[in-house]
């Protein structure tokens, strides 16, 4: 009997209709991309929070983990995944991450001829490897001492000068030291294969707490405040349109059902954005959403929906002419 | 005494503080007491953290009384889960 290397696709979740959105690319584009290469295909989802928004129903063939002892949140899944998985290999495939081009992944997968190979980082951060889509090798990680993905702060007593080690980067430096090599796929090339949505989870997560200390109105002023969040709201925005295209519900909605209400609504958003002065900061913010943009247009192209993305910059002139504007 | 409402980031806090809902970006609390509110990145150097939100910041020699720990770091750099708070270890 033949035996085929069997790669477990997993993820951490923590909201459903994301997860309706990255299980519909997973299941049609990517578990077959990589039987195609000879692999055998397990996709898990870890429910991070709302077990019950992920039914069997929504994700047939999954296998789901729950938080819990040894996997209390997502950053302890990754470790739980590697230890418990049966498999040779493991995808790691962020929640907000989507392959354009499935057959693209796989065919890096021909890499692992090399036995000095323990990874495969598809999509970088900071030119460097990154946990978004690193497609590993379960021998090279489970050699190192656990927990090997585990995050890490170098330094503490020289704060804020030490150095803040993510997920994955204690796994690689150990990695290298062994004489292993992570390949690592350049962000040009990423750019082109692949959509993250990046932040875009953790926004809503963390509204939870703020709307729980200081209500609607606090979160609305640290979404004016904090810049770090109007990247992922926006994001979120484009999520909706296309979740909204594709399943005619609302997305990142509220207790009362409103669209967004979960994340940040698209008046919220335009509020925040017409405070920005700086007109370089604008235009940061331009590129960067017209990247999403683009992003959410090749998946609504892939999909034969159609999305009409709102405006939420001031004077905001599109970066996609052919789409029409709310 | 910082309020519910308020928004802070990148600020120092002193052993006077008492924070009762404020929300804090990337600061350092060195002494005080924080009450409620959310604490997300920065150093928590000393002082109590008896309610409020914790989110990966650094918690270096304070006391923790209570709230939620969300994630975060020990005095030595070590990344604790949600729910593993300082007194749990």
């Amino acid at each position: 009997m033949s035996h085929h290397p069997r790669l477990v696709i997993g993820s951490p979740h923590r909201y459903g209709d994301l997860a309706r959105i990255w299980y519909r690319w997973v299941a049609r584009d990517v578990v077959p991309a990589f039987e195609a290469v000879g692999l055998e295909v397990e996709v898990h989802i870890f429910r991070d929070a709302n077990s019950e928004q992920f039914t069997t129903e929504l994700f047939p063939g999954v296998r789901f983990w729950d938080n819990g002892a040894g996997m209390r949140d997502h950053m302890e899944y990754y470790d739980a995944a590697l230890q418990s998985a049966d498999c040779d290999f493991l995808l790691f495939l962020d929640s907000d991450t989507f392959f354009f081009d499935a057959e693209w992944a796989a065919r890096h997968f021909a890499a692992f001829a090399d036995p000095k190979v323990a990874a495969v980082s598809l999509m970088p951060r900071n030119g460097r490897p990154a946990m978004f889509a690193l497609l590993c090798r379960t021998t090279s990680y489970r050699a190192l001492p656990p927990p090997a993905f585990a995050c890490r702060y170098e330094f503490p007593d020289i704060w804020p000068n030490g150095k803040e080690l993510e997920v994955g980067d204690c796994a690689a430096r150990e990695l290298a030291t062994r004489g292993q090599v992570i390949v690592n796929i350049s962000a040009e090339e990423a750019l082109r294969n692949i959509a993250n949505f990046r932040s875009s989870t953790a926004l809503r997560a963390t509204k939870e707490s703020i709307v729980h200390e200081m209500g609607e109105q606090g979160f609305e002023r640290c979404v004016v405040e904090h810049r770090a969040y109007t990247v992922p709201a926006f994001d979120n925005v484009l999520l909706g349109c296309l979740y909204q295209a594709l399943f005619a519900e609302p997305f990142a909605a509220s207790s009362a059902g409103v669209h967004l209400g979960g994340s940040v609504t698209v008046d919220v958003l335009r509020r925040a954005t017409r405070t920005i002065q700086d007109r370089e900061e604008l235009e940061r913010l331009r590129a960067r959403f017209g990247q999403s943009e683009r992003h959410i247009l090749r998946m609504a192209e892939r999909e034969r929906v159609q999305v009409s993305i709102p405006s939420v910059l001031p004077d905001f002139v599109g970066t996609a002419p052919l789409q029409k504007r709310a | 005494m910082l309020e519910t409402g308020e928004v802070y980031r990148q600020q120092k806090f002193g052993p006077s503080t008492v924070n009762r809902g404020a929300i804090l970006f990337g600061c350092e609390w060195d002494g005080g007491r924080f009450e409620r509110g959310l604490f997300m990145g920065g150093m928590f150097r000393s002082g109590e953290f008896a309610g409020g939100f914790f989110y990966g910041g650094l918690f270096l020699n304070a006391t923790w009384l209570g709230g939620v720990w969300e994630g975060g770091f020990d005095r030595n750099g070590l990344f604790h889960a949600r729910s593993d708070s300082p007194d749990k270890r």
